[in-house]
This record gives C-alpha cells, structure tokens and sequence, in this order.
C-alpha cells in the first residue's frame, strides 16, 4: 500500500443535494492512473454515462493534483481538471498551476469530484474536512479576480485559494476556462461546466502535511531532478527570466508562426513588437507556482497608448500567438490588455483568439457584414475590435453569441462553407504552430484524445530540435506514427497524471523523464515502477481517452486537420512550400494506429490491447 | 557567392542584427562558413556556438539551411548555393 504522497481520500461533492463525502483512493487506481489526468479519465469513464451532456447535470468534474503535489517535489504544483467537454464532445482535460493545487493536498483530498447542479449561484468552501455550500448570488456577474478577492475577504483568509468563472462561465461559453489566482485551467470549455452546475467557485483551504514514504529516496529523486534543472542550457538562463514568447522568435524564424488566421504564416511575421525583447521591455517582476525553483511567470505591464499601465501575468507563448500574430496584431501592448481582459472574463485565450481571427478572415472575405458584426471593423490588425469580441463573446452579445461556442460551432451557424475557415480538430481551435512543416506536430493534434492540444503530445523534436528519442526531419512523413506515441504517453504518464510542470519534459529530463517519475514515486509514495511501467501508465491513460471518446462516436474520419493545412502551402518563410498533405496524414495516421495496437480502418483500441493495459472493462463498454 | 545568416534571440545580440550578408567563395560548405563566422565575431559569438574545448558545435545548436537542419543534408559539409539562407538557432523552450 501507498505510504506517502496520497491522501488516501477522495472528496465527492454533490451539487444537487448539497452534500459531501469521503471516498477511498485504492491502491490498484493509483498504481494505474498515478494522479491527475489519470483519475479523472479513470473517473469520466466509469461515471459519465455515454451520450450525456456536457452541460447537464450528469456530467461531472474532477479536480486532481498528484502524489507529488505538496510533497516538495519541485514544479509539481499541478492539478487536472477533467469532464466530458461542451466544446468537443470528448474527453476535456486541462491543467493549471499556481497554488490551488497544493492547497487541495493540504486540505487532505488526493481529488474532488463535482457532480450535480446546484439550483442557485454557489460557491463551495472547503476547509480541510470541512465543506460548505455558499450563496454566490452576490459573485454571480463579477470577473475572475474580483470574485477571488470577495470570497477571500468573505471567509476572512487572504490564504485562501479560489478558483472560479467570469462571466464567460456563466453564459456557458463553450471555450470558457476556469481561473485559480492568475492561472488557468484553460481550453476545453470546462468554464463552461462550472457555469451550468451554478458553481462560481470553489475555496480551499488546508493545515494538513503530506507525507514521504522514504525520505532518503526522496531527497536522492529530488536532488537528481535539481540537478537536471541546472544543467539545461536553457531552464534557468533563459526560461526563468523571459517565459514562453521567446518561442515566438523561434517558431518566426522557422516559418511556423501562424498568422491572420493561419492565412499569412511566414508573411506576417512581428517578431519585433511580440517577441522576447518586446515583452521583456513591459516586465516588472515574476511569479513562482509552489515549490517551483523556476518562475516562468512574467508579470507584464503595458506601456504605451489606450493600455497603459495594464497589468497581467504572461503573455505566454500561446496568447502572444492567438491576440497577436493570429488576429493580425504587430505589438505587445494590445496582446497584454487583452490576456488580461481574457482572464478576468474567463474565456481561454487560444480558442478566443481563434475564434476572433476566424471571423476577421470572414469579415475580409465579405461573408460577414459590418451589419452582422454590430458595426465593429473586424479586419485584421483591429485590436479595439478583438477588445469588443471578448466582452461580447464573454456576455453573449450581439456577434458574441454566434462565436461565443468557438469557431466550429459559429462556422456550423454562418453556413456557406465556412467550417474551412475554422482552424480547429474536433471542435478545439489550434494551438499556434504551423503544423505544415511540424508533421509530428500536426499528427499530435489530429490525434490528441482533446482535439487540437499541443500539450498532448508536443513534437519537441521538431520545434526544439531536441534529439531525443530521436532526431527527426520536420518536413518527413515517415516515422512520425512512432514518435507521436512517444510523445503522448511520456506526456501523459510523467506530465498529465504526475501532474508536473510541462515545461520540464522538453527542457529538463527529455531523456530521464520515466526514470524521474519511477524514482519520485517510489520514494515519495513508496509504490514501486520501473521506467517502463510509467510509460505504460502514460499508454493506459491515452487508451481509456480513446475509448471515452470512440464511445462518444469518434472515429478515424475525426482524426483530422483543417482544409487549409492541408491544401495549401506555405507561401513565405523558411518552411515555404510546405504542406501537410491528405497523403502525409493519412501515412502518419496508418503508422500511428498500427503500432498503438488500435484498427487502423475506424481508429478504435483492439480488445486484445484493451486487455493488455487492463482495460478490460473498456473493451466490453464499447461492446468489442 | 553571398548567403544570408539568420540569427534570433541571444545570437542575434552577439552579433548585433538579426540578418547578415556573407560573400563567401563558390564551394563553399557550412564548415567553411562556420570558420568565417568564428573569425568575424570572436568569443562574443563563439561561446554561444562552440565547445571551448573541442570547438566542435555545441550539441544543442541547431543549423539550418534554407530551413532543413543541416543533419538531414550532409552535416558540416553541406556545400553552400549562392543565395541560400543559413539560420542558427539557440537552445529555446517554453511554449
């Protein structure tokens, strides 16, 4: 049995009748899933009945940090939040960081479960063993900070630590996130979760320790890891003191910057006014998650015109991307203003910044109107204009509404062919990577059991040029079925179900990341694996998502990627020419289903691979 | 024959620009280039590129030719075409 990490103790709250309770976390579900994304696949599979609605009360959410939350194990401040998604349909999963994480360890629960729906606006308060149901009438309508700062003043503890939904949760936009200080648990709608459960916040609050199985163990796996931190060339040096953007600057100088909504990728190329150097004019200081050495948190102040003085903790990578580059945005201080915005109105910036690019490119192509867009000029580059779509987007106002579900959903409803102007995979929009000379990149995110993800199974080999396992040409096809799977599963088992800090993998412990894992668990949890059985908990995780989602009716034909990427070249830039062919993914995606063991016609997990993994119970649900 | 040399981020503050034209003789190859590179900026650029002590290139720098890194052509001895671009890259993460 377990001996440390673990709680021992699940907390299950029920919305509907108000009511909380304890359940055990078994060994053999620990041994299985370790944590984090792995319970709550493990939980979403066995409790979310097929068909059910995102949106209903049926569905549930489960909030899981991991055995090394807490436990001093640097960079493990992580939970994952887990439901059936209102924007895809399939498995949504997320993670954020901070300190909300670790508080869930010390208030004593290894996860918490939410289930039901509350029949007014509440907010849960737990405090350590104790929990309580709160009106949250008076949050109902506020931003993500300020309905932060109420709780906390409420229950009298500025220690407190909330995580909650802005108004964009509320109106059940389905690219809302969750918001925990000034992070994010952000794709995937599960915002939107929250909003029809009536949940505007949880609270938290514990005293409790966590306890270590062997200490010398312990220290041994930690001071290895410690020791990989230091010997990056790029951890410390680099990422500690800039952040994310400087993959602005990378991904620019490679041709893979997606711009104006994927249309301009190696034409529109800013990199001056988005860049490191320009993001590192704006920042005032940094920000730490619990027990993390690193602090890639930037907290960043906009400088100059209407948005002067605006304060926000990024830009990352991602959102420099999606308000930026994306929609046609050339300098930092917009793309500051509106991460901000974003955040305190709880919509994730990706699928936000997509959706506003999808309809600026519609707007360029006369489809919409300045009739249709309530008067607003929505051509690219027009950052009032991206301010507008936000609020409105988040209110469901006017234009808001019709894209307020993502840029699918809004295509779907325009009609005329518009769903290929739509950057998304199965309902998620993309990440901001021109996957049309990152093939692995682009297989990753036809094949992510979330849709488009780049943390599902992000090809570091291609952007980074990391050479482990292997090195690989980003422009080929061929092998990149195998790599994927590595990818995924390293991912998933030593990242998703730790949780760990993502950053760690392709900076840190590329090539020790199962042996990190193995020898944390051991010394903090006392439960024993080899490299190998935390790969294979990596595979089990991704082979359960799969079968939650071909359950749901997925299949190969939705393992796909937009028209564009496929179709048409890139017209400028050090990957001109390139493109990610029908040919290319359908190659990639026979290689990726033959070696996952999975019917490489539909897509679907083989029962004797279901039964391998010890997933039996998958394989009689999907009737195989 | 002239190619153009792309750097980013902390190569690009050794060497001043983001973008540089070098003349170089026909036939010339990416270790020829890396010579002239070593000779034009000194220490400045060369211990953000190369091993103090073998002075082979470090291991997590990555070249690139017209956007193909160089060990998918023929490593150093890729010859070099009139007009090619050459980009060197930094360790980057994040993302």
């Amino acid at each position: 049995m377990y001996s440390g990490g673990y709680t021992g103790k699940i907390l299950r709250i029920d919305l509907s009748n108000r009511t909380a309770r304890e359940e055990p976390l078994p060994e053999e579900m620990a041994r299985a899933f370790i944590g984090g994304a792995g319970l709550g696949i493990k939980h979403i599979f066995d409790e979310v009945r097929p068909g059910t609605d995102p949106l209903g009360p049926d569905n549930i959410l489960v909030f899981a940090p991991g055995p090394f939350t807490a436990a001093g194990v640097p960079c493990a401040s992580r939970m994952a939040v887990t439901a059936r998604s209102p924007l895809t349909g399939a498995v949504g999963m997320a993670l954020s960081g901070g300190e909300f994480p670790t508080e869930i360890k010390f208030a004593g629960w290894d996860a918490i479960i939410i289930e039901g729906k509350a029949d007014k606006p509440t907010y849960v308060a737990i405090m350590g063993s104790d929990v309580s149901f709160r009106d949250a009438s008076h949050c109902w309508g506020t931003l993500t900070f300020d309905c932060q700062q109420i709780i906390k003043n409420e229950l009298r503890d500025q220690n407190v630590r909330v995580c909650c939904i802005g108004p964009a949760g509320e109106h059940l936009s389905r690219i809302a996130c969750i918001v925990n200080e000034r992070r994010a648990v952000g794709r995937k709608g599960l915002g939107a979760v929250m909003g029809a459960k009536g949940l505007k916040a949880i609270a938290i609050r514990g005293s409790g320790r966590v306890a270590i199985a062997s200490e010398d163990k312990y220290r041994a796996a930690r001071a290895a890891l410690l020791r990989a931190f230091k010997a990056s060339p790029v951890l410390y040096p680099e990422f500690s003191q800039h952040g994310t953007p400087m993959v602005a600057d990378l991904t620019g100088a490679l041709g893979v910057l997606p711009a104006k909504n994927w249309t301009a990728t190696g034409e529109f190329v800013p990199i001056e006014g988005i860049g490191r150097d320009a993001q590192a004019a704006r920042k005032i200081g940094r920000e730490h998650c619990h027990d993390c050495p690193v602090g890639c948190g930037q907290l960043r102040v906009a400088g100059a015109g209407p948005y002067a003085g605006i304060l926000t903790e990024g830009p990352d990578f991602e959102t420099v991307y999606a308000f930026g580059s994306g929609v046609g945005i050339g300098t930092v201080d917009p793309i500051i203003a509106a991460d901000r915005l974003a955040d305190e109105l709880g919509l994730d910036s990706i699928s936000a910044g997509v959706t506003v690019s999808f309809a600026m490119e519609l707007f360029e192509r006369g489809i919409l109107t300045l009739e249709e867009t309530d008067g607003i000029d929505l051509r690219f580059g027009n950052d009032q204009a991206l301010m507008q779509l936000l609020r409105k987007m988040a209110f469901r106002d006017g234009l808001g509404d019709l894209l307020a579900d993502g840029s699918l959903a809004a295509a779907k409803k325009i009609g005329q062919g518009t769903d290929k102007y739509a950057m998304q995979v199965k309902g998620l929009e993309l990440p901001g990577y021109d996957v049309r000379a990152l093939k692995a990149h682009g297989l990753g995110y036809a094949t992510s059991y979330t849709g488009a993800d780049h943390c599902r199974g992000y090809a570091f080999q291609e952007v980074f040029g990391v050479p482990i396992p292997w090195g690989v040409d980003r422009f080929a096809a061929e092998g990149k079925g195998k790599l994927t799977i590595w990818n995924q599963d390293v991912r998933t088992a030593t990242l998703d179900c730790a949780p760990m800090c993502a950053f760690l993998l392709d900076m840190a412990v590329p090539a020790t990341a199962c042996e990190n894992t193995a020898a944390l668990m051991e010394g903090v949890t006392g439960l024993v694996f080899t490299p190998e059985e935390v790969m294979r908990v990596g595979e089990r995780v991704n082979n359960l998502a799969r079968a939650f989602n071909v359950r749901e009716g997925f299949t190969r034909a939705d393992d796909t990627l937009p028209e564009r990427l496929m179709t048409e070249p890139l017209k400028a830039g050090a990957s001109k020419g390139h493109v990610i062919s029908r040919q290319d993914l359908d190659t990639m995606l026979d290689e990726y289903y033959s070696l996952r063991g999975w019917d490489v016609s539909t897509g679907t997990p083989t029962r004797a691979k279901l039964i391998e993994l010890g997933l039996a119970y998958a394989a009689d649900a999907l009737g195989l | 024959m002239k190619v153009k040399l792309h750097t980013i981020l902390g190569l690009k503050q050794a060497i001043g620009q983001g973008t540089t034209e070098i003349d170089l003789p026909h036939g010339s190859t990416v270790e020829d280039f890396l010579t002239y590179v070593k000779e034009r900026w000194g220490d400045r650029l060369s211990a953000h590129l190369f091993d103090p002590e073998s002075g082979a290139v470090l291991p997590y720098v990555r070249i690139m030719i017209n956007g193909q890194t160089i060990q998918f052509l023929a490593g150093i001895e890729t010859a070099l075409e009139e007009g090619d671009e050459v980009l060197i890259l930094p360790p980057v993460s994040g993302g």
